[in-house]
């Protein structure tokens, strides 16, 4: 027969299990990093990463959003640009062929469709008086001053990405808990429209050389090469299109460089400046 | 008259919640006894209680001291816990209905001598899961999160519910020496004392406040003389087991109040997820049905079986109800739930975590139907038929609402998640979901649970088919 006892030890050891258990840590998972509105419509989100912590710390992890033309749509927002120039100067097979670039890759970019559409019946389309401006120019939201913390765990990743390099200026970091990416312009004028060096830290050296090989396999793998650059074992290609590259594994680091053409330049072109700016890391 | 007792709980309830901004707690508690009190000595006259009184009678003074505990002091320390809406009403109803109504039923089982019935404890740890599926099911994201928010304060509303039942033995002791009617008016004397005590504590009253909620305070004074003079008669009668479930029901009372408001009136929308709190009300129901079974039953009325079938077939049962027990407790500890929050008024916040089995609905479920199934074993070794046949058939009931509460947490809020997260969720600007976790270890104590329930219900029923074969061969 069952008696009082051991049903009373069952529920205070059941209660002590309960306040051990809810007192302990447990593992959430958060996700950190920038995503991307684009005003075109798209949304990047393959800069946010997932990691578990402690829950005590969770709290600490954001998703920044920031407001901006993202890297698909000012590379056809060049080639727009590029096609109502060849519209305005009659070259209209030009046209033809960057406008069918442009909706190959966004089948409604503003009037890439139609003009299109028009040239394909031998018409002439009236070019786009504002493609100079760029959805991009009102919705851009440029980091202020400031904004870049790089104190903290992600500090130790700030000396990949240094305040000056020779040719360029530098804009403010955007950092996140685990990785930190910023802009540079060129200073003088140079086949290089803009450079991004993005540094991430990984749990591990292996995680880090498989992020990189995600990065440069399906992205740069046109003239693609390994070479020793200083210390590191740098990768380098290109996408054949409008961006160089560069990138390399420190421990659990993931370094890459990545450098955008001004329009018309081929980007193989750039692979030296890449290395160049390699050259000037740690 | 349990029925007269839960619609005082209830109304007591909406009356303190109505008037608790407005009045000291004291003043309250002072209208609430003395209304009781008003009734409790228009059934039985002063002369007999103060007759028992005046000859020391030990069940007399024991009435006056359970009273002062259970309806003067344990209603004043959750009063004096309670602001307008922290902690929430859906916290408030479980730490002082669903709670207390365990810890009165446990209380009587735990003390009783012999020890009672395992299913009606089963059977009222079950009621409380149906009012927490129903309390967790008020709103999404729900406002429910014991222990999270005010921890304080949800601890001092157990600390009372303690008192209330310690309170509440003592009084029905006394009830059945000196009848319910005496007992209830002495309860009732000293309730009111402790309350005219607390009352030189308290700040000054506005008598205007007072005058304009002189309506709302006679409907406390009618709510507070049901509950205390019908608890005391329906505990005498029935039993405290019965008598808990006036407190256990609350919940369904007053969403069930709702639920008519809805029908009959206009009102906006309605934030009650119907489906899984229909689950939860169809749970406490069962429960409650079963603890009516019961409600007479005590050991000594019930014949033991047979020698043999107390150590063959129940021990296997025994130890397949205790297996059963063993693994609800450990899947309050596995994955219940996957939560996942997402959005914030400023930067965005997106974070996924698995509740554990504690955290949910399903892991009391299991529990109780674990409870139920192991009650059943246990009354089936020990004679109690009824109460066996109480706990076989509530277990199978509990289970099937098993999917219908798959994603019920029974908390929402946490102590890590970004205060400003938390604010908004349930807005446009952030969100919380869950989804629930099929754990093994979870459905296994259901599928043993349900098998013990079957087997026993199998043995009571061939076990009467022999006994009535013997019989008619003798």
């Amino acid at each position: 027969m069952m008696r009082p006892r051991p049903l009373v030890a069952l529920a205070l050891a059941l209660a002590a299990l309960l306040v051990v258990t809810l007192g302990c840590q447990r593992t959430v998972e958060v996700q950190t990093g920038l995503r991307v509105e684009c005003p075109y419509g798209h949304v990047d989100e393959s800069a946010l990463t997932t990691v578990k912590v402690p829950a005590n710390t969770a709290g600490a992890y954001r998703v920044r959003t920031e407001r901006r033309v993202c890297d698909k749509h000012v590379r056809l927002e060049a080639l727009y640009a590029e096609a109502q120039a060849a519209i305005a100067a009659g070259d209209l097979d030009a046209a033809r062929a960057k406008l069918a670039q442009v909706t190959a890759e966004d089948p409604r970019f503003r009037s890439a469709p139609e003009q299109l559409q028009q040239l394909e019946r031998g018409q002439k389309p009236k070019p786009d008086a504002d493609s100079d401006t760029p959805a991009s120019k009102p919705a851009t939201v440029a980091p202020k001053p400031g904004e870049g913390d790089t104190s903290g765990p992600v500090g130790s990743l700030a000396k990949y990405a240094p305040d000056a390099l020779r040719g360029y200026t530098a804009e403010p970091p955007s950092t996140d808990a685990l990785s930190l990416s910023r802009q540079y312009k060129p200073t003088g004028s140079t086949m290089v429209l803009s450079v991004v060096i993005a540094v991430e830290q990984y749990r591990t050296p292996v995680e880090a050389k498989n992020a990189l090989s995600a990065v440069m396999d399906p992205g740069y793998a046109q003239d693609a090469a390994t070479q020793k650059v200083g210390a590191h074992t740098v990768r380098l290609g290109s996408d054949g299109r409008s961006f160089a590259a560069a990138g390399f594994t420190d421990g659990a680091i993931v370094v890459v460089v990545e450098m955008a053409a001004k329009t018309g330049v081929d980007p193989k072109g750039l692979i030296d400046d890449v290395r160049d700016v390699i050259e000037q890391l740690p | 008259m349990a029925m007269v007792t839960l619609v005082g709980v209830a109304g007591y309830f909406l009356s303190t919640t109505l008037l608790m901004e407005h009045l000291p707690d004291a003043v309250l508690v002072i209208a609430s006894t003395a209304g009781a009190l008003l009734v409790a000595a228009a059934m039985s006259g002063f002369a007999r209680p103060w007759s028992a009184l005046r000859t020391r009678n030990r069940a007399a003074i024991g009435a006056v001291a359970a009273g002062a505990a259970a309806f003067g002091l344990a209603p004043l320390i959750v009063l004096s816990q309670r602001a307008s809406d922290a902690p929430t009403g859906t916290e408030v109803l479980l730490f002082t209905t669903s709670t207390w109504g365990l810890l009165v039923c446990g209380a009587a089982v735990l003390f009783a001598r012999p020890p009672r019935s395992w299913s009606t404890l089963a059977a009222s740890l079950t009621c409380g899961v149906g009012g927490l599926g129903v309390l967790a099911n008020w709103e999404r994201p729900s406002s429910l999160s014991p222990f999270v928010r005010f921890p304080v304060q949800h601890t001092w509303m157990v600390v009372a519910g303690v008192i209330f039942a310690v309170g509440a033995l003592v009084l029905v002791r006394s009830a059945r020496t000196l009848g319910p009617s005496i007992s209830a008016t002495l309860a009732l004397v000293g309730a009111f004392a402790v309350a005219v005590s607390s009352a030189t504590f308290a700040g000054p009253v506005d008598v205007a406040v007072l005058a304009r909620t002189a309506d709302v305070l006679a409907v406390l004074a009618v709510f507070g003389a049901l509950f205390a003079v019908g608890w005391t008669h329906v505990s005498a009668r029935a039993g405290l087991a019965w008598s808990s479930v006036s407190l256990s029901l609350v919940p369904i009372a007053l969403t069930g109040l709702s639920f008519v408001e809805r029908a009959l009136t206009v009102y906006g929308p309605n934030p009650i997820l119907w489906r899984p709190a229909g689950a939860g009300i169809a749970v406490a129901l069962a429960a409650t049905l079963a603890l009516w079974t019961q409600r007479e039953t005590t050991a000594s009325t019930e014949e033991p079986p047979p020698a043999s079938s107390q150590t063959v077939v129940t021990r296997g049962l025994l130890a397949a109800g205790a297996s059963a027990l063993l693994l609800a407790c450990v899947a309050m500890f596995t994955g219940g739930l996957e939560a996942t929050i997402a959005g914030a008024f400023g930067e965005e916040y997106r974070a996924t975590w698995t509740m554990l089995g504690v955290e949910t609905a399903v892991g009391w479920l299991a529990l109780a139907t674990a409870g139920c199934a192991l009650g059943a074993a246990a009354d089936v070794s020990r004679g109690l038929r009824r109460s066996a046949w109480a706990g076989a058939l509530l277990a199978p009931i509990v289970a099937v609402a098993y999917p219908l509460l798959a994603d019920t947490p029974v908390r929402t809020a946490t102590r890590w998640v970004p205060a400003d997260v938390q604010q908004t969720l349930g807005t446009e600007y952030a969100r919380i979901s869950f989804e629930a976790v099929a754990d093994p270890v979870r459905l296994a104590s259901f599928v043993v649970s349900v098998a013990v329930s079957f087997v026993v219900a199998a043995h009571l029923v061939r076990s009467r088919t022999q006994s009535g074969s013997s019989e008619g061969t003798t």
